[in-house]
């Protein structure tokens, strides 16, 4: 039906122009207008606000094509695309280009948009009317490049003008390594958007990162005879530069409108739907003047386009304009700085609050009326611009604390705090006990989180709320929970927290359990506290620790395992479950030679020989010739591990090498209870690895992810994945810092599963793997004394002559 | 009347390391004796009364004993039990001039 | 008078495995009998819990034997009159009569049928047969309009087809990260958290947008407390950012979707300074949830009915699937686009035809092959069909007006507490000549009616729900009905006869689930391959499943997406701010929801004491801030007005909200309906209401 559609011109295809074609065809406007768009510019309609990000490089030009030329064809816009419009005839309801071709229009809209404005100087042209070499404005794309080109090799750059665009400029000029000088004629910079105290501050910030800044100079001429040599100012000084971009304001394009006697101000008079008082003829954006105001920022002319679309195609005949709120937000230099409506109280009754600290560059402004913000300025710190923006722009009534204006103060917490939390608010999703639930039982005097838990049932199913049900147990209690301190000491006997207790023994040189007991018990040993304190000094002195038998469990004294009838079980090391027939050999010699009555495979991928009496053990280590399994000490127990890659179908990664490592590197290490580690080489988890206490699963890409906190003992719990590593080198790194961190930290006898529930994996993963907190090569450090430190106990534990250590019963004298 | 008592020297004090025991076979008993790192020394039946652990083989802090099967808990000085339902047979036990340990038990 | 359940009527087994009546989670849960009249919930494990409930859940049994159960039919003769007990009789003839004699003098359009999300697969399936067959009426819709329309319809922009979730719930732990939208799920969907628990665990981040801090944004990585109603805006900032630092996965862009260009124009008009402008949220954060969800392995993204109950709510979505498919997270393991549905079977009631523009299966009433398919498997004459009719608000505005619905049957649904602008809906409810109401209760909406039938409850009667994952599964009967009471299988099937339909219309729901599973074979949500006993052996099955021996579709679109040409769509999605925006007259934005304690219009959860004690009464969330500004204190009753209507709440002070935005929850009924206040505008594709967002004012009350 192309023929009962009506003729629409745009004289303009920049981002106004385009735009409210765009809001045209969005309301049906391609079934009611051809559409002919005329354009200065050879390209399309890109985003002007973000020229200065190309001129500064961190936009690509292609980047910030709004309207590339295919979006014309697509919608059947023709684009006369560097054909100016040269006149309206508007009697003949025709608008002619420069070449004369006549393009007859229905409606036209005139979006001409504006161009720099040129202050009166001496030398800016060249006798043919083209800028002098050096010279530039900065506007467009082409301007972009023109500058961008000239600046190679160039060592000073002026721009004449200190507002926005100015200082962006400068900071593009600053980016080509240029020297640069803003001069500026007024009193300080960005009048537009500042005030005089805040254009002082900024003067200064932008000196402090280099950029000499020229105020109330009046430039009366460009220097040079057939390229820029400096400035010269009114007062006679001048200044020296290779280059000038003129960045002084602009002016509206109202020639076209003017030409065809519609009424002209600054810009081209239009009603609140954006008509000209040819009803014909609308204009929008920059070289519209609606109610006294042209604007120059993007926000206001896409209001415009919308109103003018939905008048236009009569989806909204009452659609009107009342002019837009303005501000900007921008990084000069590095500086930030927001500004909204007003600089400066107009109204005796304005509220002014203000804050000011020159030093570290802060301002901060705010002008309220009647409860509302009508203006402000933030230098520095622009923290709380997203809300001020918003409260300015939707007239939102402010909270009375002028002071939460300013500073972000009772700002809305990130996490709701346990006094707001709704007492229905489900804790333990598992069991469904809420808040409310566990606050009750507290005050029925369940004063411990253990108490609680045993109740409600709260944290008893995937246990990942228990941490929280005990801070709110904690916070019931206003802080007081029923537990006496000795909960938090590392062993009964022994009144210091762990950390408290590692001080004390490196500040006071302590070796010895019995020294402990000496210097931090008074005196008074504990028998249950031993094994501990033992295990916590080997994991600080590695091998300068002074080992005494007594404080070690019987395990630890003879190196194998007791049994219910005090024989004992011995496990000799098998790395990853690999051996070989003659080490199988020794170990049915050693089987037959000792009586051994059972001999069973461990979970660890292990041979057990129970039942051995505590005098043959020293022989039984010298047939097997075998390192100790460890199978019966608070320490490395072993690493099982699957087929892995080499005849697995599903294998990804080596999980048998890998094991071989891990048993290299940790075996013998101390910790506060037992570690079972695993290596899968594959997600499939055969060796089980995601449940040990530290594990290691091969995933795609030849990556390994470390589980850690793993537990298929009397409680059950899949690990959480300390991270995702690259190689078999940094599963042994990460695992070792872990391994450190956790004896450092765990209680005694509290297994990895404890202890990450304990601390929560994320603060975990933050420590291993971020260095929160500074120790990792520290960390590191002792693992590897800890490493170095090892010697195998089957090879030097042997009784001395005459030691009765493996005897269970001494002959009597007389 | 008093019960006619036998002695036994069971060993050179320096035989039992500080904080350990040592188990010796007196009239067909087992006796369980050990060197408190105080310099004490106690002696007691060597059994647990629980599940027969080998009390030598346990943990000594001060005079309190824990058994390294199911950590029951004795007070050696006297023989009570700490932790557990059953006390301990105790022997009256010296150092005797020349450093050797002397056990006294009924003839 | 206490109603006393008849102990003989009662042989249920002593333990049945069954799913919870309330959330679209549908978690499994047993119920153990007591004695003949009282049931205990206990923990089942089933994958969507893994055995946990929530409170909801654990107190479900609490409605088997709750005395305020109707159970016999009630009417009156004249409005005036009070509703007395009756006959099935009596009621059903009269509803016979009303019925017959509308659509002599106003024509068959006048009967209009609404439906809930809530009625099993069977139930909507014949509801929707029972509009198109027996009353021949085009108007027939349901509550989930007010739910998940949104998300459906973007979904079948996007998509070529719409099921809430493309992956079942135990892919979530495996995202490394999620974007959740408006959608506060440690509240509303409790056992869910265990599966962004695990994700976390596994180093996982999750986004939380939520104007409020929530228990869910609690546990987030990251919260973006947005502004009501600029979701569009943010989906199109960080799609921007995502541009800018070519976090886009242009291999997958190239061979698995069409129409980039026009998200990529839309989107490069927002840039983090304006978007912060418009969401309020900082530049900062932005960067940030860009950062997390650009360079993530693999991510979701995920909806619930905040930017989805706007009128522009199609579009929020769009946005954010355009943000997915960009970054190449979707049509991918452990990636996608998915919307939490809400209504217990919000999924499987979209599916079969309780829709204005619906047939079974998804089968379309404007599409000839799908209307000769279903006339076929009806038995009738595809000309006999009517034509697509009014969407949920559209029929319940044109109730008592001329051309408008002159009598409505309603099947579980409350519109007087859930339809937006309810004061409105409650007078044209009086406008109607004839209204009758199915429920298990005496709801707000039933205690308007001219006849209510009781109906059986969840555990009462078999059937087959459609869970947000699109798993279905079946729902044991645990219980015989109370006496007096019958199934709404039962009362279609006896209404259809009465109306000179009977033969077509089976009342026994596996009966019912053999003719759907014909009625859907072939169709977009194909059910042909689903039987009772493949959902008790599988633990459910994900539709679509199209043969007996096919293993159901747990994740879609691996290979293709359901477009004709297997691509997904690219849409230019554009921020529309909301209807009504703050002005100096209502110069706050006003947000509704849910709260933990109860569910939906609270029929259910507002008459168990547990629930109750927990959330009383309706309440207003403020901002202390601005609270003080007002000078309102904590617990003291203010007075909420819109252009729409003016409702009392207390005010519950907390900054966990954004200063310049209330919060009420909708579950309440009276002067706190959270609903005199919202705004109908409505979604122009969706014909979602503007639930999320308007434009408030608030006064302090004085006595009260």
């Amino acid at each position: 039906m192309t023929e009962n559609k009506r003729k629409l011109v745009v004289i303009g295809n920049g981002m106004a122009g385009a735009r409210t074609v765009e809001e045209i065809l969005a309301r049906g406007g391609g079934s009611l207008f051809d559409i002919t768009m005329f354009g200065d510019e050879p390209t399309g309609n890109y985003n002007r606000i973000l020229l200065s990000n190309v001129l500064n490089g961190s936009y690509r030009e292609d980047e910030i094509f709004l309207n590339p030329l295919e979006w014309y064809r697509q919608n059947g816009i023709r684009l006369l695309a560097g054909t100016r419009a040269a006149g309206i005839l508007r009697r003949a309801r025709l608008v002619y280009a420069e070449n004369g071709t006549p393009e007859p229009y229905d409606k036209l809209i005139i979006a001409t948009g504006s161009r720099p404005f040129l202050p009166t100087m001496e030398g800016i042209k060249m006798p043919d009317g083209k800028f002098k070499p050096g010279v530039f404005v900065f506007r467009t794309l082409e301007d972009c490049r023109g500058i961008a080109a000239y600046a190679q090799g160039k060592k000073s750059a002026a721009v004449i003008g200190g507002g926005l665009l100015g200082l962006e400029a400068a900071r593009g000029l600053q980016n080509f390594g240029l020297e640069v000088n803003v001069v500026h004629l007024g009193g300080h910079l960005m009048p537009q958007q500042l005030d005089p105290s805040a254009g002082a501050i900024l003067k200064t910030s932008m000196e402090n990162l280099g950029v000499k800044v020229l105020l109330k100079k009046n430039t009366t001429a460009i220097l040079g005879q057939d390229r820029v040599l400096g400035l010269r100012f009114s007062d006679g000084h001048t200044l020296e530069c290779d280059m000038v971009v003129i960045s002084a304001g602009i002016k509206a394009n109202w020639e076209i409108a003017a030409g065809c006697g519609l009424p002209i101000e600054r810009g081209i008079l239009v009603d609140d739907q954006m008509r000209t008082d040819d009803r014909d003829i609308y204009a929008v954006g920059e070289c519209a003047q609606h109610r006294g105001v042209t604007y120059g920022l993007v926000a206001p002319l896409w209001e415009q386009a919308k109103v003018l679309a939905d008048y236009i195609t009569e989806r909204n005949r009452h659609a009107a304009y009342h002019g837009s709120k303005t501000a900007t937000k921008l990084k000069v230099m590095g500086v930030e700085v927001a500004s909204m409506g007003i600089v400066e109280p107009r109204d005796p009754e304005d509220e002014v609050v203000q804050f000011c600290e020159p030093k570290r560059g802060t301002y901060k402004k705010l002008i309220i009326r009647e409860g509302r913000l009508v203006g402000g300025i933030l230098l520095g710190d622009i923290s709380k611009a997203a809300y001020l923006m918003q409260a300015f722009d939707r007239n939102t009534p402010l909270p009375e604390e002028r002071l939460q204006l300013l500073f972000d103060i009772g700002d809305p917490p990130k996490q709701v705090t346990f006094e707001e939390m709704n007492a229905a608010t489900q804790i333990c999703n598992c069991n469904g006990v809420s808040k409310g639930t566990i606050v009750a039982c507290v005050k029925n005097g369940k004063r411990s989180g253990k108490a609680v838990m045993d109740a409600t049932r709260a944290g008893m199913g995937c246990g990942s709320c228990k941490a929280m049900v005990n801070d709110i147990v904690a916070w019931a209690c206003g802080g007081e929970t029923e537990e006496d301190a000795s909960v938090h000491y590392y062993v009964p006997g022994v009144p210091l927290t762990k950390t408290e207790l590692i001080r004390a023994i490196q500040e006071r040189g302590l070796r010895s359990v019995s020294a402990v007991f000496d210097y931090l018990a008074g005196g008074k040993e504990d028998a249950a506290s031993k094994p501990g304190l033992a295990s916590l000094l080997k994991t600080l002195w590695h091998d300068e620790y002074e080992d005494e038998l007594d404080a070690r469990f019987i395990n630890e004294r003879i190196h194998a395992n007791i049994q219910k009838d005090g024989t004992f079980s011995v496990v000799p090391q098998i790395p990853g479950g690999i051996t070989n027939p003659a080490q199988l050999r020794r170990i049915a010699d050693v089987a037959e030679r000792y009586h051994v009555p059972l001999i069973k495979l461990t979970g660890g991928q292990r041979i057990d020989l129970l039942g051995l009496r505590k005098e043959d053990l020293p022989n039984v280590w010298r047939d097997l010739d075998m390192p100790s399994g460890y199978a019966y000490g608070k320490s490395y127990r072993t690493c099982k591990s699957c087929v892995g890659s080499d005849f697995c179908r599903f294998g990804l990664g080596d999980s048998i090498s890998l094991a071989l490592r891990i048993e290299r590197e940790f075996q013998g290490i101390d910790s506060p209870h037992k570690m079972k580690l695993a290596t899968a080489g594959c997600p499939r988890n055969c060796s089980e690895a995601m449940v040990k206490d530290l594990g290691a699963v091969a995933v795609e890409g030849g990556k390994w992810e470390i589980y850690i906190g793993g537990a298929a003992g009397s409680s059950v719990r899949k690990g959480d994945v300390l991270g995702t590593v690259n190689s078999e080198n940094d599963v042994l790194l990460f695992m070792g810092r872990f391994i450190q961190y956790y004896r450092e930290n765990a209680k005694y006898l509290e297994r990895t599963h404890g202890f990450v529930r304990r601390l929560g994996i994320d603060k975990i993963r933050a420590v291993v793997m971020e260095d929160s907190e500074g120790i990792a090569e520290r960390l590191d450090r002792e693992i590897a004394s800890s490493k170095a430190a090892y010697k195998d106990p089957w090879k030097t534990a042997w009784p001395e002559p005459g030691e009765n250590r493996f005897s269970s019963l001494l002959p009597v004298l007389s | 009347m008093i019960p006619a008592m036998a002695e036994f020297k069971l060993c050179a004090l320096s035989a039992i390391p500080p904080g350990e025991g040592r188990n010796f076979a007196v009239q067909g008993e087992t006796i369980a004796v050990f060197r408190a790192r105080s310099g004490e020394v106690f002696a007691v039946q060597a059994a647990c009364p629980h599940r027969g652990g080998p009390l030598a083989d346990g943990l000594l802090g001060g005079s309190t004993l824990i058994c390294p099967l199911h950590a029951w808990k004795f007070d050696l000085s006297t023989g009570d039990v700490l932790f557990g339902d059953c006390g301990l047979q105790k022997y009256p036990v010296a150092i005797d001039d020349d450093g050797q340990i002397v056990l006294r038990v009924k003839a | 008078m206490r109603y006393m359940l008849d102990p003989e009527s009662r042989q249920a087994p002593s333990v049945c495995a069954t799913h919870c009546p309330y959330c679209s989670l549908q978690c499994g849960m047993h119920l153990h009998s007591i004695d003949s009249v009282t049931w205990t919930v206990g923990s089942r494990e089933f994958p969507t819990n893994r055995g946990g409930l929530c409170q909801k859940g654990w107190s479900a049994a609490e409605l088997l034997s709750h005395p305020d159960r109707l159970t016999a039919p009630l009417l009156r003769e004249r409005r005036s009159e009070p509703l007395r007990r009756a006959t099935w009789e009596e009621a059903l003839e009269r509803v016979r009569a009303s019925i017959e004699s509308t659509q002599q003098r106003h024509g068959r359009d006048a009967v209009g049928v609404f439906g809930g999300g809530s009625l099993t697969n069977e139930k909507a399936y014949l509801l929707g047969k029972f509009a198109r067959v027996a009353l021949r009426t085009s108007q027939i819709d349901y509550n989930g309009r007010f739910c998940m329309s949104s998300a459906a319809a973007a979904n079948l922009k996007a998509f070529g087809i719409d099921r809430g979730l493309p992956f079942p719930l135990s892919d979530i732990p495996h995202a490394q990260t999620v974007l959740l939208v408006g959608s506060n799920l440690s509240e509303t969907m409790p056992p869910v958290m265990q599966y962004f628990q695990e994700q976390k665990a596994r180093g996982g981040a999750l986004i939380v947008v939520d104007p409020r801090a929530t228990a869910t944004s609690a546990t987030a990585t990251l919260h973006l407390q947005i502004t009501p109603g600029t979701d569009a805006a943010l989906a199109n900032g960080l799609l921007y950012i995502a541009m800018k630092e070519s976090y886009l996965d242009p291999d997958f862009i190239a061979q698995r979707t069409q129409d980039f260009e026009l998200a990529r124009r839309t989107a490069s008009s927002y840039w983090p300074a304006r978007v912060e402008r418009i969401t309020g949220i900082s530049e900062r954060e932005l960067q940030r949830a860009g950062k997390l969800l650009g360079e993530a392995r693999t991510a979701m993204i995920l909806t619930s009915r905040g930017p989805e109950q706007q009128s522009n709510g199609v579009q929020n979505v769009l946005a954010f699937i355009n943000l997915a498919l960009a970054l190449g997270k979707a049509g991918k393991p452990y990636c996608g686009y998915g919307c939490i549905t809400g209504q217990g079977n919000g999924q499987g009631g979209r599916e079969h035809g309780q829709k204005a523009d619906q047939l079974p299966g998804y089968r379309r009433l404007d599409h000839p092959p799908d209307r000769a398919h279903i006339a076929q498997v009806w038995g009738i004459d595809e000309s006999d069909l009517p034509t697509p009719g009014h969407s949920a608000y559209e029929m319940l505005d044109s109730m008592g007006t001329e051309g408008g619905v002159r009598a409505l049957l309603v099947f579980g649904s409350n519109m007087a507490i859930s339809a937006p602008r309810a004061g409105h809906i409650e007078e044209r409810l009086y406008a109607l000549d004839f209204l009758m109401v199915s429920d298990f209760f005496l709801s707000e909406t039933a205690a308007r009616a001219d006849v209510v039938l009781p109906a059986a409850q969840w555990a009462e009667e078999e059937g087959t729900m459609t869970n947000l994952e699109g798993r279905v599964l079946l729902r044991q009967k645990a219980a015989e009905p109370p006496i007096g009471v019958r199934t709404d299988l039962q009362v279609l099937a006896e209404l259809a006869g009465r109306l000179g339909c009977g033969g077509k219309f089976p009342c026994e729901a596996p009966a019912v689930f053999e003719e759907l599973r014909r009625a859907t074979a072939g169709g977009a949500a194909d059910y042909s391959g689903i039987t009772y006993e493949r959902i008790r052996r599988e633990d459910g099955v994900f539709w679509p499943c199209p043969s007996e021996n096919h293993g159901g579709t747990p994740r879609m679109f691996l290979d293709r997406f359901a477009t004709p040409d297997g691509r997904a769509r690219f849409h230019a999605a554009e921020f529309l701010p909301a209807a009504e925006e703050p002005d100096g007259d209502y110069p706050l934005y006003l947000t509704t929801g849910r709260i933990m304690a109860q569910y939906q219009s609270g029929t259910q959860t507002r008459r168990l004491p547990s629930l109750m004690q927990s959330a009383p009464e309706s309440f207003v969330q403020i901002h202390p801030s601005m609270a003080r500004t007002y000078g309102v204190t904590d617990g003291e009753w203010v007075r909420l007005t819109t252009r729409r209507g003016t409702a009392l709440v207390r005010a519950k002070l907390s900054a966990a909200i954004r200063m310049d935005t209330l919060f009420v929850p909708f579950h309440f009924p009276g002067s706190g309906r959270a609903n005199l206040l919202t705004n109908p505008a409505l979604d122009p594709v969706s014909k979602m209401p503007e639930f999320k967002v308007c434009a408030v004012r608030l006064d302090k009350e004085q006595q009260c």
